[in-house]
């Protein structure tokens, strides 16, 4: 064999893909040839070079948490494509003000939902806000959710690599127990199924019905256990030094409760075109443990260097933090207001780009409501006006 | 029972069980395709939606549970490339000035990996499956022609031409020399 024949080989003899003939020529060739020793060592090093790479890219990506729970709705749908699309799309909304934090956002939040920039968020809505003491009427360290707040975050001011964090970037991430969806033929059926009287709007959009479809989501309830070191070390990662963060953080563990939720649906008998959902339940509840001082925290989450300032001042400007949700949405194609429906409460109106859809949250007597879909912001609020009884 | 059997018999905790045994394979070989987070996700989804009808069809005495999800998994990702005419593989990037100060080893392997994945950008893709399934996934010749669906003799010479690329395309980056410093009419006989 000559220096070309054996060149062309060499990836094939590399790979232990050549015959025993042809092993024997390459390596008689090799044994007196330095060029082609030094091509076959080029290669051999690329080949790890390349593997290295791939698996080292790979170790740092996962799924997200969610993909099994996502997984199973898709899967205990038993309707044609365009019924699954829709139950898929009641699912998602489900889901989304099961993550109460950030609703409505249908699109957009991949790049955010469950990485541990979210629990940041969420901890540092918490623990940023400068406490509001005459409201304490819960225990300190419970919070309930009886207003809502808009964050503004510039996809491009989030680190790179936060995309890569999960919910265990932080600590370890425990479902006590997973919320169970079950989809039920009656507002009377599903009202049975959570225990609390259910309300329907007067006025939906004209040539949208009630669907037959009533889901219900029951309760949900997962916990979060700090680990100080894995945190630092995360944050680490995103620019922010978190050195002071307080020791007894570690190990400190959050509950969040999600409390039964029901989803009616409202579409034309065609099932195509616009669509309306609505969303009820009780608040969910943040429980944080009696010894972390959540006001101590909140000073040192806010002089961490490295945390985007336009989040830090946003998150200080809102009032009556106790009882505040935080939804974090993404700066560029969504729009928020303050609204007052159903009575005088004070509402959140969530307005997408063209084909985002619309929302609109509030609280009234301890349930928490949305709103959504394709119609219009003006349709969304008539029907938060006329809910009855 | 293995947990395909199970699965196929309607058990459903068996069912979740493959998924979690799995779904890093799947994942993972998406990410390296499809480059992007949000896509290997969405294909995590699809690829198992998929298993979970035709898991019927899965015959064990044609090849291995893993050589049938990974076929599922790279038609699917070559699927979605066409259709969005995705030309770039844009893994999320890391920034080198978000790393911590004064780590010059991890630098170092960003920017090896980033030389690895600009140089896997300029192959083809279905020259980039065989070196995701090869290097990454670590199958045999055979299993990657089961998995492509094409003869042995032409995933040898798709992965000869994807190493080739890939030298030409890193020493380029680097501004290495192309070849050994001899030429053909050169070379020693």
């Amino acid at each position: 064999m000559n220096c070309h024949e054996v060149s062309g080989m060499l990836v094939a003899y590399l790979e232990g893909e050549v015959t025993p003939s042809e092993r024997a020529a390459i390596q008689a060739h090799l044994a007196g040839c330095d060029p082609c020793n030094w091509e076959l060592s080029a290669f051999s090093d690329l080949r790890g070079r390349v593997r290295e790479s791939l698996h080292s890219i790979a170790a740092r990506s996962a799924s997200s948490p969610q993909a099994w729970e996502r997984l199973k709705v898709s899967l205990s749908s038993k309707f044609d494509s365009k019924e699954q699309k829709w139950q898929y799309f009641g699912e998602k909304l489900v889901r989304i003000h099961r993550r109460w934090m950030m609703p409505f956002n249908w699109r957009v939040p991949r790049w955010l939902p469950v990485s541990a920039m979210v629990l940041l968020v969420v901890l540092a809505a918490y623990a940023l806000v400068p406490p509001l003491r005459t409201a304490a009427q819960d225990p300190l360290g419970i919070f309930r959710v009886k207003r809502f707040a808009t964050v503004t975050i510039d996809p491009a001011s989030i680190p790179t690599t936060a995309s890569k964090g999960d919910p265990t970037s932080l600590g370890s991430f425990t479902v006590n127990q997973m919320p169970s969806t079950t989809t039920v033929a009656s507002i009377k059926e599903a009202q049975d199924a959570v225990g609390f009287g259910l309300r329907t709007p007067k006025k939906v959009p004209s040539g949208l019905e009630m669907t037959s479809k009533v889901t219900v989501s029951k309760e949900g309830s997962f916990s979060y256990t700090f680990d100080l070191k894995k945190a630092r070390e995360y944050l680490a990662t995103l620019g922010i030094a978190a050195k002071d963060l307080p020791a007894n953080l570690d190990g400190a563990t959050v509950k969040l409760t999600i409390p039964s939720q029901v989803v009616i649906e409202y579409r034309a008998p065609s099932g195509t075109g616009s669509a309306l959902m609505l969303s009820q339940g009780h608040s969910p509840v943040l429980e944080a443990p009696p010894g972390l001082d959540v006001d101590l925290l909140r000073r040192q989450i806010l002089s961490m260097p490295g945390l985007p300032a336009e989040l830090t001042s946003q998150l200080g400007a809102i009032q009556d933090w106790r009882q505040t949700a935080v939804i974090p949405l993404p700066k560029e194609g969504f729009t928020s207001k303050e609204v007052s429906v159903d009575g005088g409460m004070k509402g959140l109106s969530i307005q997408g780009k063209a084909g985002d859809g619309n929302g609109l949250l509030w609280e009234k007597s301890g349930i928490i409501y949305g709103v959504g879909g394709s119609v219009t912001p003006e349709q969304l609020t008539d029907a938060a006006n006329s809910m009855s009884p | 029972m293995d947990l395909v059997t199970r699965s196929l018999a309607g058990d459903q905790r068996a069912f979740a069980a493959l998924f979690d045994q799995y779904k890093n394979l799947v994942y993972k070989t998406a990410y390296l395709l499809q480059g992007s987070a949000d896509d290997a996700e969405d294909t995590l989804q699809e690829v198992f939606l998929l298993v979970y009808r035709s898991l019927s069809t899965f015959d064990p005495a044609k090849g291995a549970f893993t050589t049938w999800l990974h076929r599922i998994t790279v038609n699917h990702c070559l699927n979605q490339r066409r259709k969005r005419r995705l030309l770039l593989l844009s893994f999320d990037k890391i920034s080198p000035n978000l790393l911590p100060a004064r780590d010059a080893s991890l630098e170092q392997r960003f920017a090896e990996e980033e030389a690895v994945r600009a140089s896997l950008n300029q192959l083809s893709e279905k020259l980039r499956a065989v070196v995701v399934l090869r290097y990454y996934s670590d199958l045999s010749h055979l299993e990657i022609s089961q998995v492509l669906n094409i003869p042995v003799g032409t995933v040898k010479s798709r992965l000869d031409t994807a190493v080739r690329s890939l030298r030409g395309a890193l020493n380029k980056t680097e501004g290495a020399p192309a070849r050994t410093g001899y030429t053909q009419k050169e070379a020693p006989k």
